[in-house]
């Protein structure tokens, strides 16, 4: 009964050593009130829109005009800017960095460092493999991550052309509506809560973006729960540690085995007057080896940091 | 009627017929012998009768020989008349004069100390200094007075150990051919029968001191065994046995059972596998000798509870449980893992960055 006591006891110690230190980790975790960079969404949407660099409705203004209204409306709709930059034979030169450092600029550019939108660059430019990709600042890079922005590519591939063919322009104007009904479907779906967002180029320093009740913050530091999860993880560390040197000095200050009683066999005296090991039957068993044959999968993706506070998601068609 | 006239040749209890088996068996210590077997066994030893020189030696043991009594612990401590034990090797308390020792006690044989007490000390310091978590106190010049240099009352035994084991032995082999796998397996019946003889197998006479300690600093060098000798007391103590042959023999029958299965399974090959069938070990005859072995004794109590410390006085191999101060080594270790939780956070950018 008094062991039981003590058990108890020493489960109720450690369970308050956790959460303490759980406590102590929350408030580190929150301390520092780093400057939060995120300039949001102004609610303007004159500047979101479709960019017909590639040409493809040079002719045809009301369709152009009417895309230009859907991306403003969807834009207004998800509290974000969006722009579709469609690029033409000009681009063609443009690596995938390139691009990806081009879609920076033009984003920073056209709204501004830090605030919440995104950019698609639909590559019409002829150039094989053609490039398409989406520039996030802010909020966007929380709610499109890289998964939802490949399945967003999946759709747009139905409407896109593949590499080195000409472009429809009828199926390119489905596939921006598309676009924006995709991009209002998965800000709908999307539930951030305190996310994290690693910027990794190597001129600016690193930039972390997340969402923390419904506000989205981006910051020098890292989120609360990022610090909360890497203080935990070097605490459960350290406590193996202290577990590993305890069991280990235990372990060195156990008794030692007994000398072995063999020492004491006489082996000139003792006598194996009966020694034999007789055949008594044997067998082959055989069995047919099964062979197994396989395609091969592939799997490949792209994307890469740049600008103010930029994520990228990039596909080739 | 055979039965009440022997006693059992390996731990001499009083020994019965079996009406099962025909045979006399031991209730003490399990043996059974054929009735054929004990009087071959016991005809070399009857009728033996002391002689005058040995006559005179357990004479000259019991004048000689002072017994001091611990009342604390109940150790029982031999020393020659020209010296006086004070304190008891085992619990460190005041020990009174008990009287003198019985020629019983004598031992036949006796190993002389070849460390002296400062090479004793030496080795022990060197072996506290690896150990960092042993309490301070064990560390300390008086606890080092405390060592004591002892001999302890072995029962030695001579076994001969029939061995009787029988098996199937399986040899695996595998190999491809084309497309099929084949696996040919060979079963072999193996029959190991023989005598094995395990000569001097130590068991201390002693309840107090653990009998694993005793066993870890064997073993001794027994071609250095001399006749007992009340010179070979002078400057050290002995403890008086409490424990007879017939209370060790089920330690030394284990042991020389060890050493049996030892010596065939070595005799047997490599197979894959073996399916033992029939292993047993019996002890067919034990000759005893009582002997006195010389060891650096030490004890420490910490927290109730007593540990042992001991040095071959003859080899100098030691052996003991070092005590474990359980709070600096938490302490220690908790410390060591904040640091590393500190370190990882740092690095790990958990707190800057």
């Amino acid at each position: 009964m008094k062991k039981f006591g003590k058990v108890l006891l020493n489960i109720f110690l450690v369970l308050i050593c956790i959460f303490g230190l759980l406590a102590v980790d929350s408030v580190i975790a929150k301390s520092g009130n780093p400057k939060n960079l995120s300039q949001g969404f102004s609610g303007d949407t004159s500047k979101s829109g479709v960019v017909d660099n590639c040409g493809l409705f040079e002719d045809d203004p009301r369709t152009l005009e009417g895309l230009d209204e859907a991306v403003k409306a969807c834009a207004g709709n998800i509290g974000m800017n969006v722009m579709v930059y469609i690029a033409g034979d000009e681009k063609a030169y443009y690596t995938d960095s390139y691009t990806d450092e081009f879609t920076d600029i033009l984003y920073d550019s056209t709204f501004g460092e830090y605030t919440d939108g995104l950019i698609y660059y639909m590559d019409l430019s002829g150039k094989s493999p053609a490039y398409d990709c989406i520039s996030k600042s802010g909020k966007a890079m929380i709610y499109y991550d890289d998964d939802t922005c490949e399945k967003i590519f999946k759709t747009m591939d139905y409407y896109l052309p593949s590499s080195g063919n000409l472009p429809d322009a009828d199926r390119i104007r489905d596939g921006i509506y598309v676009f924006c009904d995709k991009l209002e479907q998965y800000n709908e779906d999307a539930s951030p809560g305190s996310f994290k967002y690693e910027h990794d180029t190597d001129s600016q320093p690193n930039v972390y973006v997340y969402v923390m009740d419904g506000k989205t913050y981006i910051t020098k530091k890292k989120a609360p729960g990022e610090k909360m999860l890497r203080l935990m993880g070097a605490e459960v560390i350290g406590a193996i540690v202290s577990l590993l040197i305890c069991i280990i000095t235990k372990s060195r200050y156990r008794f030692k085995s007994s000398t072995n009683p063999s020492t004491y066999v006489s082996r000139e005296k003792s006598n194996l007057y009966e020694q034999s090991d007789v055949l008594i039957r044997s067998y082959v068993t055989k069995h047919k080896i099964e062979s197994s044959s396989g395609g091969g999968g592939h799997r490949s993706g792209g994307g890469g940091g740049h600008g103010g506070s930029h994520s990228h998601s990039g596909h080739h068609r | 009627m055979d039965a009440a006239e022997y006693k059992c040749p390996n731990c001499s209890a009083d020994l019965k017929f079996d009406p099962v088996t025909q045979k006399l068996s031991c209730e003490y210590c399990l043996s059974s012998f054929t009735i054929e077997e004990i009087k071959q066994i016991c005809a070399d030893t009857e009728n033996s009768i002391p002689s005058a020189e040995e006559t005179n030696m357990q004479q000259d043991f019991e004048e000689h020989t002072n017994l001091f009594h611990c009342a604390s612990c109940g150790a029982d401590i031999m020393c020659d008349d020209q010296q006086t034990a004070l304190f008891c090797y085992y619990c460190h308390n005041p020990v009174i004069l008990a009287g003198k020792m019985t020629g019983a006690y004598r031992p036949g044989k006796v190993i002389g100390f070849k460390l002296n007490r400062e090479m004793a000390l030496d080795m022990f310091n060197r072996w506290v200094q690896k150990r960092m978590f042993v309490p301070k106190e064990f560390k300390s010049e008086q606890q080092a007075e405390k060592i004591t240099g002892l001999y302890v009352p072995f029962w030695v035994a001579d076994c001969n150990v029939s061995a009787d084991f029988s098996a199937v032995g399986k040899k695996i082999r595998h190999w491809v051919s084309g497309s099929y796998s084949y696996t040919e397996t060979k079963e072999f019946r193996v029959v190991r029968r023989g005598n094995i003889y395990v000569d001097g197998i130590p068991a201390d006479g002693e309840s107090k001191i653990d009998d694993l300690l005793m066993e870890s600093i064997e073993p001794f060098d027994y071609s250095e065994l001399k006749d007992f000798s009340m010179s070979y007391l002078s400057g050290f103590f002995a403890d008086k046995y409490d424990v007879d042959k017939a209370g060790v023999f089920p330690r030394i029958r284990s042991r020389a059972s060890q050493a049996g299965k030892k010596v065939i399974r070595d005799s047997i090959g490599s197979y894959n596998s073996l399916a033992v069938h029939v292993e047993q070990y019996n002890i067919m005859n034990t000759d005893w000798e009582y002997m006195m072995l010389p060891v650096w004794f030490m004890t420490y109590k910490y927290k109730d509870k007593v540990y042992e410390f001991a040095i071959n006085g003859q080899t100098g191999k030691l052996a003991g449980t070092p005590p474990l101060d359980i709070r600096m080594l938490r302490l220690v270790s908790l410390g060591i893992g904040a640091a590393v939780a500190v370190f990882l956070g740092l690095t790990g950018g958990a707190f800057f960055g």
